[in-house]
C-alpha cells in the first residue's frame, strides 16, 4: 500500500462527492423557483438511495470477479461488502485500500443517476423518481459499469477505454435521460420555463469543475504521471469548451451568456472524461472545443426541431458529449501518453476506434432499451408524472410543503 | 383638492422625492408597478430560447395636495423626464375628501 496515493484517491473521492451537490445547485437554479427545493431533493436522495445500494449490492454487482453472468455481471460475493478490506485488492488498484475504491467508485454510482434528473424536473412524482434511481442502479449502471471496468467485463476484454467514465457515467445517464423524457412527456407552460437563479446555477457549475478534477485524475487511482496529465486535459479541455461555447453565441446570437459559459464547460468536461489520462493537451483542447459545437447544435437545433422536454439538456450535453468523448478516445489515444492504452486512428491503429464504436452501440442501446421498460413499467404501476394542479402550484409546495423564498 | 398618481421611471425617483419634500409636502405613497407604453420589449435569452418581456418597471407615486400645490408639484414631477419613449404619465384626479386616521381632522387640514 503507498500513502501517497491512498490520500490522493480519498480526496479525489472528496472531490467527487462534492460534485453531488454542485450538481444540485446547477440543476436547481435552472428551474423555476416553485420547483427549487424539488430538485435539491431529489439529488439528494439519489445520493442517500444509491449510496445504500452500493453498499449493500451495487458495488459486488459491479466489480465482484467472480460473476454472475460472465462478461454481464458482477457476482454477489462483496454484498454488504463482506470481503471488502482495507488492504488493496490488486486486481483493481494494488497501492490503495480496497474500500477505499469501493467508495471513490460509489460516488461515481452516485453522481451518474443525479445526473438523469435534469431532464425529468418541473414534473416527475417523487414517489416514482426514488423507485427509478433503485432499480435504474441495479439495471443499468451496475451492468454497464461491470462491463467496462470489471474484471471479466465483455468491454474492458474487447480493448474499449473509458478512462473516467464518459461511457459508464454520461452515455448511460444521457441517453437514458433521453428515454425518460419521452415516457414523461413536456412540461406545461414549456414557454415560460426560464431559469430563476443563473448564479446559482454557476456557482453549481464551479463545483462540479473542481470536483471532476478529482472525478478524471483521481481515475488514475495513483498520484501519477497519469493522474498529471488527466488534469491537465481536463482543465484545458473545460477552458477550450467555455471560449467555443461563448465563441458560437457570439458568432450566432450575437451576445455570449454566462448560461453558455457554463453549459460549455459542462460538455467539455463530459467530453474529455473518457479520454483524460489517454490524450495529449491539444487533442484535449481540440476534444473540449468539438464538445460545445455538439452540445449548442443539440440544444439551439435539434431539440427544437424533434421538441422532446430534455428540461436542462442532459441528452443533449452528457448523452451526446459522451458518445463525441468516447469516440474521441477511439481517435486520438496514444500510448506515449499513456502505456496502459493504445493507439489510436491518429496513430493509424483502427482497432481502438471500433471498439470504441461498438462500447458507444451497444451502451446507448441498453441504456435506451432497460430505461424505456422500466419507464414504463413504473408509470403503469404507480404513475411517474404529477397531476396538472401540481404542476401549476410548483413540486416544492405540492409534493414537499416547502418553498425555497420567503423573501418579499 | 386634487388626486396626483404619477408613473415614473425608478432611477428617476430620488431627485423628485427631495424636491417634494423640500417644497413642503411629507405625506406620499410609493409602490413599484410593471407598466406598458411604446417601448421595445427587453429580450432574455437562456440556452438560445427568447423570454421577451413587454412589461417595464415603473414606480406609482401617489399624493393629495390643495388646489394650489398642484401646478408646483407637476412641474417637480415632470423633472423626471429624460426625452424617451414612455418616460412616464402623471394623471390628476377630483379629490372627494380627504380624512386623518388619528386625528380625525378632514380635507385642506391634513393636506399639504
Amino acid at each position: 500500500m503507498n500513502t501517497g496515493d491512498s490520500v490522493f484517491v480519498w480526496i479525489s473521492t472528496l472531490l467527487v462527492f462534492l460534485m453531488i451537490p454542485g450538481l444540485a445547485f446547477f440543476y436547481a437554479g435552472l428551474v423555476r423557483k416553485k420547483n427549487i427545493l424539488s430538485v435539491l431533493m431529489a439529488c439528494f436522495a439519489t445520493l442517500a438511495i444509491v449510496s445504500l445500494q452500493w453498499v449493500l449490492f451495487g458495488y459486488s454487482l459491479a466489480f465482484d470477479p467472480a460473476e454472475f453472468i460472465h462478461g454481464f455481471l458482477g457476482g454477489f460475493h462483496w454484498v454488504g461488502l463482506s470481503g471488502v478490506l482495507h488492504t488493496p485488492f490488486p486486481g483493481y488498484s494494488a497501492t490503495i485500500p480496497h474500500s477505499s475504491y469501493m467508495m471513490f467508485q460509489m460516488m461515481f454510482a452516485v453522481i451518474t443517476p443525479a445526473l438523469i434528473i435534469g431532464a425529468v424536473v418541473e414534473r416527475m412524482k417523487f414517489s416514482a423518481l426514488c423507485v427509478f434511481i433503485l432499480a435504474w442502479s441495479f439495471l443499468v449502471y451496475d451492468p454497464i459499469a461491470h462491463w467496462v471496468w470489471g474484471m471479466g467485463g465483455w468491454l474492458r476484454q474487447l480493448g474499449a477505454l473509458d478512462f473516467a467514465g464518459g461511457t459508464v457515467v454520461h452515455i448511460s445517464a444521457g441517453i437514458s435521460a433521453l428515454a425518460v423524457v419521452l415516457i414523461l412527456g413536456k412540461r406545461k407552460e414549456l414557454a415560460t420555463a426560464h431559469p430563476c437563479n443563473l448564479p446559482m446555477v454557476v456557482l453549481g457549475a464551479g463545483l462540479l469543475w473542481l470536483g471532476w478534477f478529482g472525478f478524471n485524475a483521481g481515475s488514475a487511482l495513483a498520484m501519477s504521471d497519469i493522474a498529471m496529465q488527466a488534469f491537465l486535459t481536463t482543465h484545458s479541455a473545460a477552458a477550450a469548451a467555455t471560449l467555443s461555447y461563448l465563441l458560437l453565441e457570439w458568432g450566432f446570437q450575437k451576445r455570449p451568456t454566462i448560461l453558455g459559459a457554463v453549459t460549455g464547460a459542462i460538455a467539455g468536461l463530459v467530453a474529455v472524461t473518457p479520454a483524460a489520462g489517454f490524450v495529449s493537451i491539444f487533442a484535449a483542447i481540440f476534444v473540449g472545443a468539438v464538445a460545445s459545437l455538439v452540445a449548442y447544435f443539440m440544444i439551439t437545433v435539434v431539440k427544437k426541431k424533434l421538441g422532446y422536454d430534455d428540461a436542462l439538456d442532459v441528452f443533449g450535453v452528457h448523452g451526446m458529449c459522451g458518445i463525441w468523448g468516447a469516440l474521441a478516445t477511439g481517435i486520438f489515444a496514444s500510448t506515449q501518453i499513456n502505456p496502459g492504452g493504445a493507439e489510436g486512428l491518429l496513430y493509424g491503429n483502427l482497432g481502438l476506434f471500433k471498439a470504441q464504436v461498438i462500447a458507444v452501440i451497444v451502451s446507448v442501446g441498453y441504456s435506451f432499451c432497460v430505461t424505456f421498460v422500466l419507464i414504463k413499467v413504473i408509470d403503469a404501476i404507480m404513475g411517474i408524472r404529477v397531476t396538472e394542479q401540481e404542476e401549476y402550484q410548483g413540486l416544492d409546495l405540492s409534493l414537499h410543503h416547502e418553498i425555497a423564498y420567503k423573501l418579499d | 383638492m386634487k388626486y396626483i398618481v404619477a408613473i415614473l421611471r425608478p432611477h428617476r425617483l430620488d431627485g423628485i422625492l427631495e424636491k417634494i419634500q423640500e417644497f413642503g409636502l411629507v405625506h406620499f405613497t410609493l409602490s413599484n408597478v410593471m407598466g406598458h407604453g411604446l417601448q421595445k420589449a427587453t429580450e432574455e435569452v437562456y440556452r438560445n430560447v427568447l423570454d421577451s418581456k413587454d412589461m417595464h418597471e415603473y414606480v406609482k407615486l401617489e399624493l393629495a395636495v390643495n388646489d394650489v400645490s398642484l401646478e408646483p408639484l407637476v412641474e417637480i414631477l415632470k423633472t423626471g423626464f429624460e426625452g424617451e419613449l414612455d418616460d412616464g404619465k402623471i394623471f390628476v384626479l377630483e379629490l372627494v375628501s380627504a380624512i386623518s386616521v388619528r386625528t380625525g381632522e378632514r380635507d385642506a387640514l391634513v393636506l399639504g
